[in-house]
């Protein structure tokens, strides 16, 4: 993978658009949800671990999560240092693998898109 | 009408579509966390697209330069804004609705032995710290 | 009506439901993100209407609203009160 400077704002380009699929793709669970009687929702908290990384990315992952629709981050366990862990609440995912699955593709990809160099 | 005006147009239906979301959502989802992730959506999104497309209707260099920081900032400060109100109702022991699949918070309870989330145990001090790094 | 129009409409309606949130709670916890999609309704409402009459200057208007509603969101977390 090609991580320069050069690269970075097709890779960011590519993930905006990415994200903006992901969103309009949630959204039709959560309108099919409100527009029909009755409660569809499966509400779940996972806990998701990111790893070693910075407080940049951390709060770059929690933002992106609360923004889809469906999801929300409710905030970090621990300290703030070391191996970073947030919880997530997920409304439509089946089970917590699933919902795991889709929270650690968004997260790779927000890595791969703003990676200079091999550092995020 | 042109090119630019339907543009404008689509983005402002996107955004108020996203807030219809969030107002129906807001009366009829039966938690406070489901509530939070429908506002969080469209405090982010809806303003962001409603801004974009009410400065497309008149775009000076003024009106463009605010428009792109109120963006900006809107995206970053308003899901931050959902994600506090969320992490304060858990803290403070806001009810999940019945159904909800917790085991994982309940491990991390556990885990962390009364810890609150993202703060050290003890008595708060009095003024915010590491509000930065511990979203 | 212009499409403006029918999107202020809208909005508005939003804006009433989360007034209706505020007044039923149940909890403090929904009336703080009840206060908050309020809010951000009446800004969407500010940036609308100056598209609607064209009056320069909305965006500054937005541009406050958007930092003190964060700052709202800040302090309504200090009024939920106790700690889990």
């Amino acid at each position: 993978m090609n991580a320069s400077l050069l690269t970075l704002p097709f890779r960011l380009i590519g993930f905006a658009l990415w994200f903006a699929k992901e969103i309009v793709v949630s959204s039709l669970a959560v309108v099919r949800d409100s527009l029909t009687p009755g409660h569809a929702s499966t509400p779940r908290v996972v806990r998701m671990e990111l790893g070693e990384v910075s407080d940049l990315h951390v709060v770059m992952i929690s933002i992106l999560i609360t923004l889809t629709p469906g999801t929300l981050t409710l905030g970090q366990l621990g300290g703030g240092t070391g191996f970073r862990e947030i919880l997530v609440h997920s409304m439509y995912h089946e089970d917590d693998e699933s919902a795991l699955a889709d929270l650690h593709d968004m997260d790779q990809r927000m890595t791969r898109s703003i990676t200079i160099g091999g550092r995020s | 009408m042109s090119v630019l005006t339907v543009i404008a147009y689509v983005l402002i239906l996107a955004g108020v579509v996203v807030f219809a979301g969030a107002g129906v959502g807001l009366l009829k989802f039966r938690d406070t966390y489901m509530r939070a992730s429908a506002v969080g959506t469209a405090a982010g999104l809806g303003i962001a697209l409603v801004t974009i497309g009410a400065v497309l209707t008149m775009p000076t260099t003024a009106n463009l330069v605010k428009a792109a920081v109120a963006v900006v900032l809107q995206l970053a400060t308003a899901a931050v804004g959902s994600t506090i109100i969320a992490r304060a109702a858990v803290n403070s022991g806001h009810a999940f609705a019945p159904g909800t699949s917790l085991i994982d918070l309940d491990e991390a309870d556990a885990k962390l032995a009364g810890m609150p989330l993202t703060e050290e145990s003890g008595p708060r001090p009095s003024g915010e710290t590491s509000e930065g790094s511990s979203v | 009506m212009t499409p403006l129009d029918i999107a202020i409409v809208c909005i508005a309606a939003v804006l009433l439901a989360s007034v209706y949130r505020i007044v039923a709670g149940p909890t403090a916890a929904d009336r703080a993100v009840a206060a908050d999609l309020l809010t951000f309704s009446v800004v969407g409402i500010l940036v609308l209407i100056g598209a609607r009459w064209e009056r320069l200057g909305t965006f500054d208007l937005v541009l406050i609203a958007t930092l003190v509603s964060f700052l709202a969101a800040v302090s309504a977390r200090g009024l939920m009160g106790g700690r889990r």
